[in-house]
């Protein structure tokens, strides 16, 4: 599903970021452009399942810290 | 008239659940058509009209109370990539709103407003047929495939 309808983002683009190491709200949120003015804002406050996404398809990230990041 | 304590949060809270699949089924059925699925779009986008008018019927019921209605706060529009990845998150759309209709319901007896209590029964009424909706093509896509199931909304 799209998990930002403001910039089109999928969650198949989450995972994307989460191989490329992009596991962090902060640096999601940057890489998606997420805090400018064109999104609603929306889109930043519920960065959480995004977050879980991209850390479940980072290679660099053991399990039980993805499972703790979903939390 | 006055509105009793509460009713104005809650019919403003519907109000955004409204505003929020009036733009959810009316951008799904653009997509379906887009896709081809003319059947299906022609369903949602109908959704999408009857949602407006449980909208209309809010605005105007929040006015009569002298309350404003709030048309700025808008819920998460939810929108898949595929026919049933919509499907799944309209029913969870619809169910949400029919949960909030029967905490409504239950705090206008409280309050004692019935008035407003028998426009949100008659909007459950409404809310639960959707539920039903989306449940049956969601068991249907279970039943005879997703190739078959958008196979008949090509029309
Ligand atoms: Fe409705
Ligand atoms: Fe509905």
């Amino acid at each position: 599903m799209y998990v930002c309808l403001c910039r089109g983002v999928t969650e198949a683009k989450a995972r994307e970021l989460g191989e490329a190491g992009y596991i962090s709200a902060s640096s999601l949120a940057a890489a998606l452009r997420l805090n400018d003015d064109d999104c609603c804002g929306r889109c930043l406050r519920e960065i959480e399942p995004l977050l879980a996404i991209a850390c479940g398809a980072c290679p660099r990230r053991p399990a039980a810290l993805v499972r703790a990041a979903a939390n | 008239m006055r509105a009793k304590e509460g009713v104005l949060d809650l019919l403003n809270a519907m109000l955004t659940i409204e505003l929020t699949a009036i733009n959810q089924y009316f951008v799904q059925a653009a997509m379906f058509r887009a896709w081809g699925y003319d059947r299906l779009a022609e369903h949602v986008r109908a959704l999408s009209l009857d949602e407006m008018k449980d909208a209309a019927e809010l605005i105007d019921h929040i006015l009569y109370l002298e309350g404003i209605p709030n048309m700025q706060r808008l819920g998460r529009v939810a929108v898949g990539e595929n026919v049933p990845e919509c499907l799944q998150l309209d029913l969870e759309t619809e169910r949400e709103a029919v949960q909030t209709l029967v905490g409504a319901i239950t705090h206008c007896t409280q309050v004692g407003d019935f008035t407003t209590r028998k426009k949100f029964e008659a909007m459950i009424e409404d809310e639960e047929t959707h539920v039903d909706w989306f449940e049956t093509q969601l068991d249907t896509i279970g039943q005879v495939g997703i190739e078959n199931y958008l196979a008949q909304q090509i029309h």
